[in-house]
């Protein structure tokens, strides 16, 4: 418990009426010592009484560069006192929080920015929580701190025929298995209209399986200080190819993730590229990534181009616009 | 970026919060700021009361208000310190315009801050001369800046400029307790409710500070930790050779009146005096009244050789006095033209012609006054006219605005037949004498000394009826002063008085134009007399010491003329009273000694005060109150009483005393409905009853299955049978109905406090628990 610069202004008011009512006559400074005194005995024991209040921060989803996220503060306690809070971030977030004082029992929110690749945390939360003068306080440290991940960046990289020559797959909807029924849980994109329009019922195109169970392999490497590159080239080149509805697995430094597809497998795909540090990968693959000082490079079939010259002056665009 | 967006407090007191939004919480803020500036207002108008000015001080006073309250919109904060300035520095102006020789004395830095320390340090603001002038100056600053800063949510800043205004009138000694308490109050509420405002606390916050504040006002009445120095305020004596000051210009050397109660005094000698008159032994005068005492404006001046006398015919008066026991006045007949003596070198001619000595005067000392006493007769008193000069009319005509009108209608009355003002003051003198008894025993009364001496009081002493006749010879526009001093004292020779503290005395003074001031004594002199004799003869008997020196056991020295050669109106109301007699002693001597020494505390006459403000709750002096069947209690006993109440309500309420109360009343009270409402009303009862004989029920948990794990008695469950069938097939009658609440009613009738037990213990068979 710490006094407050009111508190010492007081104690120091204090003072100066005793020694002028011992020296110059009592006047009515009794009624101004004594209720200084009251009011800092009452701050006191205010204070004596508080327990340390629970806190919970909500756990904002992941997300790419660029989106904003609202974090909820509940403050809960019994002793319904004032309290300055102060909630830190790590430097790859940004965040509109500004220390706030608030009645407790209370609840805040405030929105991030997500920046920087990587697991970013909030908090520690301190509670600095004073009597309803303002004249003591206490604080409570909560170290506890709440991960954010914040994804690679991704730049679109206009169609997958690029990864793959012509006959492992192809992003063409024309080339499906077979019509059948919809059943709910299908996607609505693959809904055949034409089809639809005939029957009187919904028809969707199921793609040929042999895709799905192919899918692609990627790897993705990088020298020290260009796990960032990588990791967007990675994640650019994944999604892409999940968005297309194919299967990928993806090898990355230190870890691997075995082929799926679908929502789930882009989570787990970039959720591992957002963690990812730097280094070789030397998995078989179909798709390799690596970057290093003389850029991001793709190798598909041996083939090797600069991942800028994949995504093109959509890419540089799109990231303009992520970044202001 | 914005700041957090949203932010909401729950709250699950009873009452809920609804009531108390951030728009209650302003209002209580702004009230709090409102109380604290009325607080130091009330110093001011208190101050204007007596020197003039209140209704331009009010007028100032809104002004500031309004002013801050159209500023406070658009103005920033530097530009309303700019302004509170100006605002400062033209009051201060204008008062040192009003003062005279005002500006020569604002040149010199030193003298500035002399006076500003002299206040700091307990001077009232009352004995600064145009103290009205000076008030008004003062107001509209703090007023609008601490109004300002409220209004623009800066409720530290307003706190502190309020607090800093009060505590001004604090170290003045102007403000009384009641006063400062309830400023503290407004400035603690000021920043309490200010922060609820700005950082949105609960309800319970809200009581939390209103127990600081009910804690406050009950515990400060009661508790002392100041301790109590000497009450002398850092004024510079005017002595020789000292610096002219501004403070010099405009204050008293010292020194007020405050009227007493129930007072006694000392039958030490105090000096003996050889003199070629016999004359009152005048020591003090004082122009400015309060309602409740005497104070004297104006510089004290170093002694310098001799002193003009009256402009009129004079006798001459040769006094030696011998100082019998420390003392710090100078006791001379009026008007001293000349002192001689180990004392003159020192001693100091008060603003109103007295003279008093520059320090302590030691036993065994001795001093001689010549004096010139006006010596008009009543002719040339009758005719001496009314053109008094504009500084007497200013200084001595003044009168509190306190003072009822009924004063002077009365005085009218009386002295509706004199023709001039020699007349009128016999008049009233002789009227006082005739119409009130003297008495030590009174209590102090409330409101204005004059008004309640004339309408409630029936006795009195000399203070009351000296001020009561300058109050009504200035209700006539005569100027008049009270003055104190001594009585002439025990004569133990023709030319020689003894003086004791008994003889302590006041009276009045009139101006007469070309004559100067001449003494009026409304007091009844055979009372007084009686009175300070048996108070003699007791002190003998006591044998109490330095009661007698040599000669004056001997009894009183007889001329052969008459033994009363002042008072020249005969003595009435011979009887006196009988309760005024063993303790009880005359005069003001202690006040007047206290006031002018506060060093000789060992002198042990202090007058003792029986008549303490705060309780003028049975009013048995004044006999004012009759036998109403209520205590009959001041205004701020009502406020404390108040203050009480809130207190007790805040406790209760964090208690939840106010939610079982609310409970207690439902479970009992069943209004009637359709008997399905009414089974599902009385389940609700009797669960209640249940959640807090053993637990709530749980969500989910079914009436059955919750009265079979408590375990609940026979009726319980029959009326958690009839529940589910009014609840889920809604199948139940009258009948059904009634028998719940029947049932419920006995329970509840069980489980009540005293009641219950009664009732169970009548041998209500069946398991204890339900």
């Amino acid at each position: 418990m710490r006094p407050t610069r009111r508190a010492v202004v007081l104690v120091g008011i204090c003072a100066l009426a005793i020694w002028l009512a011992s020296r110059f006559g009592a006047r009515s400074l009794n009624a101004v010592v004594v209720p200084a005194l009251v009011v800092l005995g009452a701050g006191v024991v205010q204070l004596i009484f508080t327990d340390r209040p629970t806190i919970h921060r909500s756990h904002p989803a992941p997300g790419f560069p660029g989106e904003t996220r609202t974090v909820e503060i509940e403050v809960e306690t019994d002793d319904p006192l004032p309290a300055r809070i102060t909630d830190r971030v790590d430097s790859g977030l940004r965040t509109s929080f500004s220390d706030v004082t608030r009645g407790l029992p209370t609840s805040i929110d405030y929105e991030i920015t997500l920046e920087s690749r990587g697991e970013q945390r909030l908090g520690p939360l301190t509670l600095v929580v004073r009597d309803v003068l303002g004249l003591w306080t206490k604080t409570f440290e909560f170290p506890k701190r709440t991960p954010v991940l914040v994804y690679p960046e991704t730049h679109d990289i206009p169609g997958t025929r690029i990864f793959g020559g012509s006959t492992r797959f192809s992003d063409d909807r024309e080339q499906f298995d077979e019509l059948r029924e919809y059943v709910p849980g299908d996607s609505l994109r693959n809904v055949h209209w034409a089809s639809s329009a005939k029957r009187d019922e919904l028809v969707v195109m199921e793609f040929d399986a042999a895709i799905d169970v192919t899918g692609l392999a990627i790897a993705a490497g990088s020298t020290a200080g260009y796990a960032d590159e990588m990791a967007t080239a990675a994640a650019s080149v994944a999604t892409t190819l999940l968005d297309a509805g194919l299967a990928v697995s993806l090898s990355f430094p230190g870890g691997e993730i075995e082929r799926d597809g679908g929502e789930s497998q882009r989570e787990r795909v970039l959720a591992a590229l957002a963690r990812t540090g730097h280094g070789r990968v030397d998995a078989d693959a179909d798709i390799r990534v690596f970057a290093d000082a003389d850029g991001t490079a793709i190798t598909v079939d041996d083939r090797e181009m600069p991942f800028e010259k994949l995504t093109g002056f959509a890419a540089e665009s799109a990231v303009n616009r992520v970044r202001t | 970026m914005s700041t957090p967006a949203g932010s909401h407090n729950s709250e699950t007191g009873w009452g809920g919060e609804s009531w108390f939004g951030s728009g209650s919480r302003r209002v209580l803020a702004l009230a709090a700021t409102a109380l604290l500036i009325a607080s130091y207002l009330r110093v001011l108008t208190y101050v204007t009361d007596i020197a003039g000015g209140t209704s331009r001080l009010i007028l100032f006073v809104a002004g500031s208000f309004l002013a801050a309250t159209l500023l406070a919109r658009f103005l920033p904060a530097i530009g309303a310190l700019v302004l509170a300035a100006v605002l400062f520095a033209v009051g201060l102006w204008s008062y040192v315009q009003a003062v005279p020789n005002g500006t020569f004395l604002l040149q010199s830095l030193g003298a500035v801050r002399t006076d500003i320390l002299s206040l700091l340090t307990g001077l009232s603001i009352l004995r600064i001369m145009e103290a009205g002038v000076w008030a008004i100056g003062f107001a509209p600053a703090p007023t609008f800046l601490a109004w300002y800063f409220a209004l623009r949510r800066r409720y530290v800043a307003a706190s502190v400029v309020g607090g800093a205004a009060l505590g001004f009138f604090v170290l003045t000694g102007d403000a009384t307790t009641p006063t400062v308490l309830a400023g503290v109050v407004g400035a603690v509420g000021v920043i309490g409710f200010g922060e609820l405002e700005r950082h949105g606390g609960s309800v319970r916050q809200a009581e939390t500070l209103v127990l600081i504040l009910v804690a406050i006002v009950v515990i400060s009445p009661f508790v002392s930790v100041v301790p109590d120095g000497a009450s002398q305020p850092l004024v510079p004596s005017g002595s020789a050779g000292g610096p002219t000051t501004v403070e010099g210009s405009l204050l008293a050397s010292s020194n007020h009146v405050k009227i007493q109660g129930s007072i006694t005094l000392s039958s030490e000698v105090r000096f003996t005096v050889e003199s070629t008159h016999q004359d009152y032994w005048r020591v003090a005068s004082y122009d400015r009244y309060t309602g409740q005492g005497w104070v004297r404006t104006g510089e004290a001046n170093p002694y310098s050789g001799s002193l003009s006398g009256p402009p009129g015919n004079t006798t001459a008066i040769d006094q030696t006095y011998t100082v019998r026991s420390r003392m710090s006045i100078m006791p001379a007949a009026w008007k001293p033209t000349e002192l001689s003596g180990g004392p003159q070198k020192n001693a100091e001619v008060t603003a109103l012609g007295g003279v008093q000595p520059g320090g302590e005067l030691a036993n065994g000392t001795t001093y001689s006054v010549e004096s010139q006493r006006p010596n008009a007769t009543p002719a040339e008193l009758r005719s001496a006219g009314t053109a008094y000069p504009d500084r007497i009319t200013s200084r001595y005509t003044q009168l509190p605005r306190s003072v009822p009108n009924r004063v002077k209608r009365l005085t009218n009355q009386i002295t509706a037949k004199a023709t001039n003002p020699y007349d009128k003051a016999r008049i009233i003198e002789r009227w006082l004498k005739n119409t009130n008894n003297y008495s030590l025993n009174v209590s102090r009364p409330e409101g204005s000394i004059a008004d309640s001496f004339l309408f409630d009081m029936q006795a009195g002493y000399c203070t009351y009826y000296a001020t009561t006749m300058a109050t009504m010879l200035r209700t006539q526009g005569i100027p008049t002063r009270f003055v104190t001093g001594y009585t002439d004292g025990q004569r133990v020779s023709r030319n020689k008085w003894v003086v004791r503290g008994l003889n302590s005395h006041a009276w009045v003074e009139v101006y007469f134009p070309d004559i100067g001031w001449v003494r009026f004594d409304p007091t009844p002199a055979g009372p007084r007399r009686s009175v300070e004799q048996s108070r003699l003869e007791n002190a003998r008997s006591d044998n109490e010491s330095n009661v007698d020196i040599n000669g004056s056991a001997a009894g009183e020295w007889t001329p052969t003329p008459t033994p009363t050669p002042i008072d020249t109106t005969p003595t009435s109301n011979g009887s006196g009273d009988g309760n005024a007699t063993t303790d009880a002693a005359a005069g003001i001597e202690g006040q007047l000694r206290r006031a002018v020494n506060p060093g000789n505390g060992g002198a042990a006459n202090v007058p003792t005060t029986t008549g303490t403000s705060g309780a003028a709750d049975s009013g048995s002096g004044g006999g004012g109150s009759g036998g109403s069947g209520l205590p009959s209690l001041s205004p701020l006993q009502w406020v404390f009483a108040l203050v009480l109440v809130v207190g007790l309500v805040a406790v209760a309420r964090r208690r939840g005393v106010f939610e079982r109360l609310y409970r207690e009343l439902w479970v009992r009270f069943q209004p009637s409905g359709s008997p399905t409402e009414e089974t599902e009303r009385a389940f609700s009862r009797l669960e209640y009853l249940l959640a807090r004989e053993h637990r709530p029920r749980r969500s989910g948990e079914t009436p059955n299955q919750y009265l079979q794990v408590i375990d609940a008695d026979d009726r319980a469950t029959r009326v958690g049978e009839i529940f589910e069938r009014a609840h889920y097939a809604g199948d139940v009658n009258r009948a059904d109905a009634d028998e719940a609440n029947r049932l419920v009613d006995q329970l509840v009738a069980e489980h009540t406090p005293i009641l219950g037990r009664i009732r169970r213990s009548w041998g209500k068979s069946g398991p204890d628990s339900i």
